[in-house]
């Protein structure tokens, strides 16, 4: 996966990211080998960094095959709903499944999976209102090592 | 675009929970599904397994098997009503809890609501018992002693689209490879799952097969 355009700055972690400056997000290759991660070097993984709802599309997606993509989401303040840090309601990825079917896992931001989507349909969904979560880490996969290059990601907030 | 500053803090407060979280991540590679055939367990059911499948399958006609539908949906409705009740009982007996500041402990209003709206939806739709049989016969085969690891399995329920199965043990560590490893082998048998805390070391598992079959909002289905 690749950033659309960018401009990195550095986080209080001295960590480099990267903006997404066409959408409003930001994507950031944290690096191939995240800290939680125990992979080999040919192991191919990326992170991205969203804040707020959005879609996000127009990255390499899944590929190669073994490829792993991970996003992480957090929600800004809900005004309506009275939240001062505002929750991740949903995750959906939409892609052609006949290209390559790809599955989703989602998990709180301390490694506790709380949901999945593992259809064989065009998108995977998943509604997480009740889990009450500001941060959400979604990874992507592709099913027995299928490959996808183009998938759209959607966050939602509330 | 959003700000840097918002956006590094953002960043900096999930990373810092994802690091300090480290322990608790599996090892990558062993989170793709590998959607190998499982083998069935070589024993009968954990004990306390129940299913609305389990009811009647061998009635003889439609009205018994109608019968025994009505019963498994009033009795989960019975349950999760009674469930309700306790935790509004054990609610008003406890000194107010303040509300989650940072977000990442739900609150476990929200899990129960969302859990009985789930256990009721369950049974809601006339169950085709055979339908429930067999989604309960493929979840077993997936409910292996290597699945579970030192979870125990509490119960397992079925209904039509719908099954709940509930795990339990010493730790969050230990569920949480359990919740990781049936994560890895429900596969494309059952395409939606929706895991909740209900208790530390306690999870309330609903896997469904289709994602609309497991969406809930509490602030709709709330009291």
């Amino acid at each position: 996966m690749k950033s659309l355009a960018k401009a990195a700055v550095a986080s209080s972690l001295g960590l480099s990211l990267v903006l997404s400056t066409t959408l409003g997000i930001a994507s950031e290759p944290l690096n191939n080998n995240p800290p939680w991660s125990n992979a080999g070097p040919a192991m191919h993984l990326d992170m991205s960094v969203f804040n707020g709802p959005g879609q996000f599309s127009g990255f390499e997606g899944i590929t190669p095959s073994g490829d792993i993509d991970y996003f992480m989401v957090s929600c800004g303040p809900n005004a309506a709903q009275g939240r001062p840090k505002g929750i991740v309601t949903g995750i959906t990825l939409n892609f052609t499944h006949s290209v390559g079917d790809v599955d989703m896992f989602v998990y709180n931001a301390t490694g506790t999976q709380i949901a999945s989507s593992t259809s064989t349909t065009n998108q995977e969904s998943v509604n997480i209102i009740a889990q009450n979560l500001a941060v959400v880490v979604v990874k992507v996969v592709g099913y027995a090592g299928a490959v996808n290059p183009s998938y759209m990601f959607t966050s939602a907030c509330g | 675009m959003k700000t840097s500053t918002s956006l590094a803090a953002a960043v900096a407060a999930g990373l810092a929970g994802m690091i300090l979280g480290h322990a608790l991540w599996p090892a990558v590679g062993s989170k793709i599904p590998t959607h190998a055939a499982p083998s069935p367990p070589a024993d009968a059911r954990p004990v306390g397994v129940r299913s609305a499948a389990d009811t009647d399958l061998r009635a003889p006609n439609s009205l018994s098997d109608q019968n025994a539908a009505t019963i498994t949906r009033l009795r989960a409705e019975l349950q999760s009503r009674e469930q309700l009740l306790g935790a509004l009982a054990a609610r008003e007996d406890s000194p107010p809890t303040p509300p989650a500041s940072s977000g990442m402990e739900p609150p476990l209003d929200a899990i129960q609501i969302a859990c009985r709206t789930l256990d009721v939806r369950m049974f809601e739709v006339p169950v085709d018992a055979r339908q429930a049989e067999a989604l309960q016969t493929s979840l077993k085969q997936i409910l292996t002693a290597e699945t579970l690891g030192s979870s125990k399995l509490q119960s397992l329920e079925c209904g039509s689209v719908i099954c709940k199965l509930e795990l339990r043990a010493e730790s969050e560590a230990d569920v949480n490879a359990s919740v990781e490893n049936l994560s890895g082998q429900l596969g494309k048998n059952f395409p939606t799952a929706a895991y909740y805390r209900t208790a530390s070391g306690e999870r309330a598992i609903y896997v469904g097969t289709a994602a609309a079959d497991l969406g809930v909002d509490p602030d709709q289905e709330g009291p």
